[in-house]
């Protein structure tokens, strides 16, 4: 209707027809300019290598610097491929398995498949973080040594690339209290020069190591963060973090553990203290790389509680309260209410569902960063809220087995695109930005 | 012919091919290039506007007309009484009627958006070309837009172990 409207405002105007030049009829007659600026509509890895192998001029436009620095601005759309989970069945053992996340994705799941790790493949490994396209996993262990740092393994599984991460020999009896993937965060970076960063090479494993020291009195705990990296000579290893300044002592009093691990943010780590409920020990390990000890209003002190990152990156903190379900964001010193959730009247409309359920307080089953899963205290009935959207959902631990975290895994962005593809005569002693002619 | 209506100024805009058109500022403003003439007052009598045959040039003013802002005076009948989310969800189908064209006249549009500096016309029509490529397979692409592997054997052995998850 709007068409023909429009149309009618256009006749009244003078006509004079000229025949003006054929323009193009076909993507190999667009000029390069504008061919570059239909291919920046590229948003996925793998539509960029299929154009990429299309033809020469087009790989030539897509490996110039320019490209790549544009391209790397655009966030890519269904980048995540699936995600991993450590199930444990009692059929077939421990193993990992990838549900992927559509299959519209194109994609082969085998792409996936975890076979190619050293060391029994996934049998014996875990995955306990991932960032993009990379998985950190440890070694499986039993026993007290459950809690030591483990022999690490980050890997790339669709390009079928590893890198072992020996603990440190003489840190090997630490408590662990966390390990995690970080440096990678920045999705589709590209160096000055204009080449796709090698994840690969830039990613970093953050590890918090906590020592007991007992005094005359009482014990207290130290924490050391290390990280591996590659330093800037190129060689990779562990390292200790800048030591903090204010690196914290806590005291224990008692013999029980004196941390609760709550978390992860963007930048910081979160434990509630045993011994002191009325603050949460941080450790913000971007940007300030210390420790700080955030005070917890009164009305939250001593809540079950998890930590996670919303939307916004802001770090979160989601608390129960008897029934309820409440989320705080934390704002320069201050926990702000950002979310209420009443459990028993949001869960009324699930399967099995019973009144008399939220009569004790509930307990927290098991969190990952984007759903918290609750059970009343010794039920087997479970349900999981969507911590973006807070929405409830019944949890069958039947067909869902235990509750397991899934760890997202995407296709890599920006992937690796050479513009030369055979050996050129320059022998790749310069940076080769466009397609060789020689 | 500087005002037709009171309130609203016109401008004039012309191919190269002689055909003159009659535009509301606002509506041309949508053009990025033609609102930095207007703005640098080069733009008295009429705006030649090179490279663009009137054929395109009128589908370009339809696009503009439809997606100038419709606020205050100029804005199209009950356009207050629409909820913004309705309106958008209007303009997206408008648009995918809009853009079914043939080949030419759509690489025509990206030319006549990228000169034009119109970034929704030239969102619309390199995605609407870039979603007839993905989701299909190497050759159906290289068939499809009469592209020539100009690969040797050897090369195209090394794309396809280069990143050998994208070719199944």
């Amino acid at each position: 209707m709007a068409n023909k409207k429009d149309r009618r405002s256009l006749d009244g105007m003078a006509m004079v027809r000229k025949r003006s030049p054929p323009g193009p009829t076909t993507l190999h007659e667009v000029p390069d300019k504008l061919l570059e600026l239909i291919l920046l509509h590229l948003s996925s890895p793998l539509w960029l290598i299929h154009a990429a192998a299309t033809c020469k001029r087009w790989r030539r436009i897509i490996v110039d610097r320019r490209f790549l620095c544009n391209i790397s601005n655009r966030d890519p759309s269904s980048v995540v491929a699936g995600h991993y989970h450590n199930h444990a069945s009692p059929v077939d053992g421990r193993r990992l398995v990838f549900v992927p996340s559509s299959p519209a994705l194109a994609v082969g799941s085998h792409h996936f498949s975890l076979d190619f790790l050293p060391a029994g493949g996934g049998t014996s490994w875990e995955i306990i973080d991932s960032c993009h396209s990379l998985l950190l996993l440890a070694k499986r262990k039993t026993g007290w040594r459950r809690h030591c740092l483990p022999d690490l393994l980050v890997c790339e599984p669709v390009t079928q690339r590893y890198r072992l991460i020996p603990r440190m020999e003489h840190m090997k009896y630490e408590r662990c209290l966390t390990v995690f993937l970080h440096g990678c965060h920045s999705r589709g970076a590209t160096t000055r020069r204009g080449h796709t960063i090698d994840v690969m090479l830039k990613f970093k494993v953050i590890c918090v190591l906590h020592r007991e020291y007992t005094r005359i009195s009482d014990k207290i705990s130290v924490m050391n963060p290390f990280v591996f990296e590659r330093s800037y000579r190129g060689r990779p290893g562990w390292y200790v973090r800048h030591r903090p300044m204010d690196e914290p002592r806590i005291r224990q009093d008692g013999t029980t553990e004196p941390l609760h691990f709550l978390g992860r943010a963007t930048s910081s780590l979160f434990w509630a203290l045993k011994d002191d409920v009325s603050s949460l020990l941080a450790y913000n390990f971007h940007w300030r790389n210390a420790f700080e000890v955030l005070p917890l209003p009164d009305h939250i002190q001593g809540l079950p509680s998890r930590a996670f990152r919303n939307d916004d990156g802001e770090a979160c903190l989601v608390c129960l309260q008897g029934s309820s379900l409440h989320v705080f964001a934390y704002n320069d010193g201050d926990w702000d209410l950002e979310e209420s959730l009443e459990l028993m009247e949001a869960s009324r409309g699930l399967e099995g569902h019973k009144d008399e359920y939220f009569r004790v307080p509930m307990k927290i089953v098991t969190a990952s960063t984007m759903s918290i899963v609750l059970s009343p205290a010794d039920q087997t009935w479970q349900f999981s809220v969507d911590l973006e959207t807070m929405e409830v959902t019944r949890y069958k631990t039947k067909t869902q087995g235990s509750p397991s975290v899934s760890y997202p895994c995407e296709l890599p962005w920006l992937p690796a695109i050479h513009a030369c593809m055979v050996r050129c005569r320059r022998g790749g002693s310069f940076p080769c930005t466009h397609i060789c002619r020689c | 012919m500087a005002t037709r209506e009171a309130g609203k100024k016109m401008i004039m805009l012309k191919s190269p091919d002689g055909m003159e058109f009659e535009v509301e500022e606002a509506v041309a403003m949508e053009s990025q290039t033609i609102r930095k003439m207007i703005e640098d007052d080069c733009a008295d009598t009429a705006i030649l506007i090179p490279n663009i045959n009137s054929k395109i040039l009128s589908r370009v003013i339809e696009y503009c007309n439809k997606h100038v802002p419709t606020t205050g005076a100029t804005g199209a009948a009950a356009s207050d009484t629409v909820a913004p989310a309705a309106l958008a969800e209007d303009l997206k189908i408008w648009d995918a009627e809009f853009i079914k064209v043939n080949r030419a006249t759509r690489f025509d549009l990206i030319q006549a958006a990228s000169y034009l500096n119109i970034k929704g016309l030239l969102d619309l029509t390199s995605q609407t070309t870039i979603d007839t490529i993905s989701d299909n397979s190497l050759e159906e692409i290289r068939s499809f837009l009469s592209t020539k592997n100009d690969y040797l054997p050897e090369e195209e052995q090394t794309i396809r172990r280069e990143n050998q998850w994208a070719f199944q």
